[in-house]
C-alpha cells in the first residue's frame, strides 16, 4: 500500500498532471470554453485535477465542465496538498519519497512550470520579465502549487517574489541533505544553529573579497561592454607582486637597518595594485583600443579572445618565474585576548559561538572599505562620473568633453588594480600558486553574472551569496569530503541557472 | 622582393600555384604515412605525432564551431572528456541491459560518441539563447562542473588517477602497436578533416558562416538558425567525443585524467587554433601539429657554443630548460597573431597556395579603377 501511494504521487501524480494540462483544454474546451480565461481555467483544472485525482480527477472535469469553479480548484489543491503531505508521514522511511521528490519531481515541476507559465504571462499580455526565474524556482521549490499562485491572475512579479521561491528551494536541498545524513553536523542538534551561525559568518567573510574582484570585472564590463577573461589571472599575480615586494622589501630593509623587519602584508596591497594597473592600462592600450576604434572585425570574439590569450601570457610567465610552489605572505596581524592569568595570542575573532579567522575578517574590512571608496570615487569624482557617463552613453559623453578612450584605459587599469588587491589581501590567507586565478575567476564570474554585469551593487550582493551558498554547500553536504570537493560546483550550478533563466541577473540593466 | 616575384610569375605560368599546393600537401601526407617506418625515429617521436594528430583534431574541430560558426564555446574539452569517459564507463561497468563483456572496445567507443553528441544536442539547445560572452561563459561553468563531478565521484571514475579505458588493440609489440597507432590516429584525422571539410564548404557552410556575421541578418534572409546552430554544436561534439574515446583507449598507457578537462587545456586548444588560423580547418590543424612539436622539441634546448668554445667543466654546450617559458612565449604569440594576422600565421600561404590573393588583388584593382572611373565621370559632370 505504502509503496504503491509513493509511487503514485512521485510519477503519476504529476505525469497526471502534465496530461491534464495539455489533454483537458483539448477535449473540454472544443465543446464548451473559447475564450482566454476559460482555456487557462481548463489548464489549471487538468493540472490540480490530475495531480490530486489522477484519470478520476480528470475525468470528472472532462464531464462536467461547468464543475470547474474557483471552490472546486481551491479544493483540489487542498487535496493535492494532503496528499503530498501524507507522504511523509505515511512512510517508515523518510528519506526515500523526499529525495526522490526534489531529485525527480522538483526539477520536473521546475521544468514544466517554466514551459508553461511564461506563456500563460504572454498570454495574459502581463510582463513576463521575471516570469520564467519564478516559474523555475516555484516548480522546484513547491511544485504544482505555483501554478495556483501564478496562474490566475498573472500578478507582477517582483524581485521579492524570487527571493522568497529561491529561498525556499534552498530550504528543500537543506532538508534533503539533512534527510540523507542525520549526523551531519548541520542538522544534529543541538549544535547545528552554531555551525550554520559560523558557516554563514565564513560565508560572508570571504563573500566581501569575493565581491572586490568581482566589482573590477563588473566596472570593465559597465565601460567597454566586454568581459576580461584575464581577470583570475590578474588576480593571482596581484598575490605575487604583494609576495615579492614584502619577500624584497623586508631583506632591504633589514640589510639598510641592521634588524629584522619584516613589512606588514597591509603594504603589499597598494603596491600590486599600483602595478597591476599599469598592466592593464598598457594592454588596454596596445590591444584594446584599436577594438574600439574600429580596426577589429567582429569586436566581441576578439575581446575574448585577446583577454584569454593576455591571461595565458601572465600564467606562464608567473610559473617560469615563481614556480609551481605555494607561497604564502605573514599574517597581517595577531590578536590579543586577555584571559587571566596572561594574555593569549591566537589568529581568531570570537563572537560568541562564533570564530573568525583574524585575517579573513582583515581581508573583509579591506574588501569593504576598498568597495565603498571606490563607490565614493565613482559618485563624487569628476573622473568617476566621467567614467559612469561613458557607460551609460559613449557618444553623449564625448560630446560632453569626456575621452571615452582614456576611460577605456581607466576602467580596465581599475578593474585590474581591484582584481590584484582582492589577490594581495588574500595571499595571506590562502596557499598561492600560478593556478589559483582559474578557480577564482570561475567565481566571479558568477558573482558578477548573478548580480548583474555592470552592477556595482550587485556585484556585491552576489559576493555575498556565493560566500554563503559555498559555505553552506561545503559544509552541509551529506558527505564531507565530497562537500569540499564540490564547494565550486554549487557556486556554477547557480550560475548555469541565472544564465539560462534570467542572463541579465538580480540588478542588471535590461538587455538592449 | 624582385626575386620573389620572379619565382611567384614562374609558378604562375608553369605548374600553378594551386597545383604546386596540392603537390606539396601530397608530399607533406607521404611523409606523414613514411614516418613510423624511419627507423631512426625513436618511439616517443612516434607518440608526439600521435598527440600531434589528436590536438589537430581538436583544434580544428574548433575552428569550425568557434572560427567558422561564431560559437565560442570553452567546453570542446569537456566534450572529448564526456566521449572518452562514457566508452571507458561502458567497458567496465555495461549499459543497462548490455553487460560489459558483451560491449566491444569499438563499440564502447561508438557509444561515447553518441552520447558526446546527445550531451551536445542538450547544451547547444540550451546555449541558443545566449551570445558572444555570455556563452563562453557559460561553456566554461559547464566543462568546470564536468571536471568537478569526474574528480569527486572518484569510486566511478577514478578521481585524479583517472580512468584507463579498455585498449582498442591488443599488440604485444611496442613498436608494432605505436605504429599501427600511429596510423590509426592519423586516419580519424584525415576522416575528421574531410568530413569538417564537406560541412565547411557545403552551403551548410555558407549559412554558418552568415550565422557568425549576422545573425538576424541570416535568419531574415530565411536561414534556419536554431536548426544549423544545434547541428554545428553536436557535430563538433561527437567529433572530439570520437576523438576522445578513440585517443584514450588507443594508447593503452594513457588514462584520461581530469586535469586534461581544466579551463588551462582548453585554452592550449584555443591558442592552436588562433596561432593556425580559427577560419580555416587546414589551418587550425596544421597549427596545432606544428606547435605542438615545437613545444614537445623545446622541451630542452641544447645551445652548442661556437668556435669550439668550451666552458670551465669542459663542456662544450649549454643546456636550457625552459619549462613554463615555452608557454608563456606560445601565448605572447598567439596574443600577437590575435592582434595583427587575425586570419593565422599560415593564412598567407594559404592564400598564395590557393591563388586566393590574386583575385584580391584583382578585385581591389578593378574597385580602384572603377573608383578612378567615377571620379573622372564626376568631374565630366561637374
Amino acid at each position: 500500500m505504502t509503496d504503491a501511494f509513493t509511487t503514485w504521487l512521485l510519477l503519476a501524480g504529476p505525469l497526471w498532471a502534465v496530461f491534464g494540462l495539455w489533454a483537458l483544454p483539448r477535449f473540454a474546451g472544443s465543446r464548451k470554453v473559447k475564450d482566454e480565461t476559460g482555456l487557462a481555467r481548463l489548464q489549471v483544472a487538468g493540472v490540480v485535477g490530475g495531480f490530486a485525482l489522477g484519470p478520476v480527477g480528470l475525468g470528472i472535469f472532462y464531464l462536467q465542465p461547468r464543475w470547474i469553479t474557483r471552490a472546486s480548484l481551491t479544493v483540489g489543491l487542498l487535496l493535492a496538498v494532503f496528499i503530498s503531505s501524507q507522504v511523509l508521514v505515511r512512510i517508515e522511511d523518510p528519506n526515500l519519497p523526499s529525495a526522490l521528490w526534489l531529485i525527480l519531481a522538483g526539477p520536473l515541476w521546475s521544468v514544466i512550470a517554466a514551459y508553461f507559465i511564461p506563456r500563460r504571462y504572454r498570454e495574459a499580455e502581463a510582463d513576463d520579465q521575471n516570469a520564467l526565474t519564478a516559474a523555475a524556482l516555484g516548480g522546484f521549490a513547491i511544485g504544482p502549487l505555483i501554478f495556483g499562485l501564478l496562474w490566475q491572475h498573472t500578478p507582477k512579479i517582483s524581485r521579492d517574489w524570487i527571493i522568497v521561491l529561491g529561498s525556499l528551494g534552498a530550504w528543500q536541498i537543506y532538508t534533503l541533505f539533512a534527510l540523507h545524513n542525520a549526523d551531519n553536523l548541520c542538522v544534529a542538534a543541538p549544535y547545528h544553529i552554531t555551525y550554520l551561525a559560523q558557516q554563514t559568518a565564513n560565508g560572508v567573510v570571504i563573500g566581501c573579497i569575493y565581491s572586490l574582484m568581482a566589482v573590477g570585472l563588473t566596472l570593465i564590463y559597465s565601460v567597454q561592454g566586454i568581459v576580461s577573461f584575464a581577470h583570475g589571472q590578474l588576480y593571482m599575480v596581484g598575490g605575487y607582486f604583494s609576495f615579492y615586494f614584502l619577500l624584497h622589501g623586508s631583506n632591504l630593509l633589514s640589510e639598510l637597518t641592521g634588524t629584522e623587519i619584516s613589512i606588514n602584508p597591509l603594504w603589499g596591497i597598494p603596491v600590486a595594485g599600483i602595478i597591476v594597473f599599469l598592466m592593464g592600462a598598457l594592454f588596454e592600450r596596445a590591444f584594446l583600443k584599436p577594438m574600439h576604434e574600429g580596426l577589429i572585425e567582429r569586436v566581441s570574439e576578439y575581446a575574448i579572445l585577446i583577454t584569454f590569450g593576455f591571461g595565458f601570457v601572465i600564467e606562464y610567465t608567473t610559473l617560469a618565474i615563481a614556480g609551481p610552489f605555494p607561497q604564502r605572505t605573514d599574517r597581517f596581524i595577531e590578536i590579543r585576548r586577555f584571559t587571566f592569568p596572561r594574555t593569549q595570542i591566537t589568529d581568531q575573532f570570537t563572537f560568541g559561538p562564533i570564530n573568525i579567522i583574524g585575517d579573513r575578517a582583515f581581508a573583509m574590512v579591506i574588501g569593504i572599505l576598498l568597495i565603498f571608496a571606490l563607490l565614493y570615487f565613482l559618485q563624487r569624482s569628476w573622473t568617476g562620473r566621467a567614467l559612469r557617463a561613458t557607460s551609460q552613453d559613449r557618444q553623449a559623453a564625448a560630446v560632453t568633453g569626456i575621452n571615452p578612450t582614456n576611460m577605456n584605459t581607466l576602467s580596465f587599469g581599475l578593474g585590474s588594480m581591484l582584481a590584484a588587491m582582492s589577490g594581495a589581501a588574500l595571499i595571506p590567507i590562502f596557499a598561492w600558486v600560478p593556478w589559483v586565478g582559474a578557480e577564482m575567476v570561475g567565481r566571479s564570474y558568477v558573482i558578477v553574472v548573478l548580480g548583474g554585469l555592470g552592477s556595482v551593487p550587485g556585484a556585491l550582493v552576489g559576493g555575498i551569496i556565493v560566500g554563503i551558498v559555498e559555505a553552506l554547500g561545503a559544509g552541509c553536504h551529506p558527505d564531507p569530503s565530497r562537500g569540499a570537493a564540490y564547494k565550486e560546483a554549487f557556486a556554477l550550478v547557480i550560475f548555469a541557472l541565472v544564465l539560462l533563466l534570467k542572463p541579465t541577473g538580480l540588478f542588471g540593466r535590461e538587455q538592449t | 622582393m624582385a626575386l620573389f616575384q620572379r619565382f611567384e610569375a614562374a609558378i604562375d605560368a608553369g605548374i600553378g600555384r594551386r597545383r604546386l599546393g596540392y603537390a606539396l600537401l601530397a608530399l607533406i601526407i607521404v611523409y606523414l604515412l613514411w614516418f613510423p617506418n624511419d627507423t631512426s625515429q625513436s618511439n616517443y617521436a612516434k607518440t608526439v605525432f600521435i598527440s600531434g594528430f589528436f590536438y589537430a583534431i581538436m583544434a580544428s574541430s574548433w575552428a569550425l564551431l568557434a572560427g567558422i560558426a561564431g560559437q565560442f564555446s570553452f567546453g570542446h574539452m569537456a566534450f572529448m572528456g564526456i566521449g572518452a569517459y562514457v566508452a571507458g564507463l561502458v567497458a567496465r561497468d555495461g549499459l543497462a541491459f548490455l553487460t560489459a563483456e558483451s560491449i566491444s572496445s569499438v563499440g564502447a567507443i561508438v557509444i561515447g560518441t553518441v552520447v558526446a553528441g546527445l550531451v551536445g544536442l542538450v547544451i547547444g539547445m540550451l546555449l541558443l539563447r545566449l551570445r558572444a560572452a555570455y556563452l563562453a561563459l557559460f561553456t566554461i561553468a559547464f566543462s568546470e562542473l564536468f571536471r568537478i563531478v569526474m574528480l569527486t565521484e572518484y569510486d566511478y571514475t577514478g578521481g585524479s588517477n583517472g580512468l584507463s579505458l579498455r585498449p582498442l588493440l591488443q599488440i604485444a609489440d611496442v613498436e608494432t602497436a605505436r605504429q599501427v597507432e600511429y596510423y590509426l590516429m592519423f586516419a580519424l584525422l584525415i576522416v575528421c578533416l574531410l568530413a569538417m571539410y564537406w560541412v565547411a564548404n557545403s552551403q551548410v557552410g555558407l549559412f554558418l558562416r552568415a550565422m557568425r556575421e549576422d545573425e538576424d541578418a541570416a535568419s531574415a534572409l530565411g536561414v534556419n538558425v536554431v536548426r544549423y546552430k544545434i547541428l554545428v554544436f553536436v557535430f563538433t561534439s561527437m567529433i572530439v567525443g570520437l576523438a576522445g574515446a578513440i585517443f584514450y583507449s588507443d594508447i593503452g598507457s594513457e588514462r584520461i585524467i581530469p586535469e586534461q578537462l581544466e579551463v588551462l587545456q582548453m585554452s592550449l586548444i584555443i591558442a592552436y587554433a588562433v596561432i593556425g588560423g580559427m577560419e580555416s580547418l587546414i589551418g587550425a590543424a596544421a597549427g596545432a601539429f606544428i606547435s605542438r612539436y615545437l613545444l614537445e622539441a623545446t622541451r630542452e634546448v641544447v645551445i652548442t657554443y661556437p668556435f669550439g668554445l668550451t666552458t670551465a667543466d669542459g663542456s662544450n654546450a649549454f643546456v636550457w630548460e625552459p619549462g613554463a617559458w615555452r608557454y608563456a612565449l606560445f601565448g605572447f604569440v598567439m596574443v600577437l597573431t590575435l592582434r595583427f594576422m587575425r586570419n593565422g600565421l599560415l593564412y598567407p600561404f594559404i592564400t598564395w597556395f590557393s591563388g586566393r590573393d590574386l583575385v584580391m588583388k584583382e578585385t581591389v584593382a578593378k574597385r580602384e579603377s572603377d573608383e578612378d572611373h567615377a571620379a573622372r565621370q564626376g568631374a565630366d559632370d561637374e
